[in-house]
């Protein structure tokens, strides 16, 4: 319990107990907003010409393994590689393809969202 | 979205002293380039556009990636242009018809090689963010 003495008053507040709860409330947002965000990358897949979805299975959510690193989408990562290897060259086109962009697409369309969830979760704490 | 690639061309080719546009005689392509061009070149195209509204403005952020390839047994080349490239569009300020240009600003930098072929073509692409704004309408 932390007691902060002013002039006059006296604040006491349970800080630890605070900043665990907006800990797990950052983290459950963090979550949904990595869903979001390789929901929609599917989705621009998808809508390109010629896809079969095993792309699509490649897209991955994973954790961080650093404190506070929050969650990170992944497409083809060393755990998940499958050929045919094409998420780089779809995502930043080659000499001869062009590039069709899913990743970052899909990151910047959320970014507002991603920023209006974080503060919905802040203001409910 | 075609306003800002006429800029980005614009910028280009009224730049024709500039190194940017010489170390690639002057080839510089929206989306993909023709069959059979010449090396070196610089391709470029949009990665993703998000608009934003407020009483008064309306705001574009636009993601442009630029390509560089070279066909070259050396990497020099390719990074000459990258050079180049970033000399003449870090922080540039570009003429986007009925819109005011904000900032231009470099964000990622990638290789973008391909060794199987021969001589071996090595490349980057480059990433800026592009803001332009509007007054309501």
């Amino acid at each position: 319990m932390a007691i902060h003495k002013g002039q006059g008053y006296t604040i006491e507040w349970d800080a630890d107990k605070v900043l665990k709860r907006a800990d797990a409330v950052l983290e459950v947002t963090s979550r949904k907003v990595a869903f979001l965000v390789k929901r929609d990358a599917i989705r621009y897949l998808m809508k390109l010409k010629g896809f079969t979805g095993n792309m699509a299975r490649q897209i991955k959510v994973h954790v961080s393994r650093y404190k506070g690193g929050g969650y990170y989408i992944i497409a083809q990562g060393s755990k998940d590689w499958h050929p045919p290897y094409y998420a780089s060259f779809l995502e930043l086109g080659t000499w001869k393809s062009e590039g069709k962009p899913f990743m970052r697409t899909a990151r910047k369309q959320n970014l507002r969202k991603a920023q209006r969830m974080y503060q919905d979760a802040i203001d409910k704490l | 979205m075609n306003k800002v690639f006429t800029a980005i061309y614009n910028k280009f080719n009224n730049n024709v002293a500039h190194g940017a546009y010489t170390s690639v005689g002057g080839r510089f392509y929206l989306n993909v380039a023709p069959q059979g061009a010449t090396f070196p070149y610089v391709v470029f195209f949009s990665v993703a556009d998000a608009n934003e509204y407020d009483t008064s403005d309306e705001t574009e952020d636009i993601t442009i990636q630029f390509n560089i390839f070279s066909q070259n047994n050396s990497v020099l080349e390719a990074g000459q242009i990258l050079t180049n490239l970033k000399s003449l569009f870090d922080n540039c300020s570009l003429t986007v018809t009925n819109w005011r240009h904000l900032e231009m600003r470099r964000r990622n930098t990638y290789p973008n090689n391909d060794y199987e072929q021969s001589p071996p073509i090595v490349g980057y692409s480059v990433e800026y963010d592009i803001l332009i704004e509007k007054t309501r309408s």
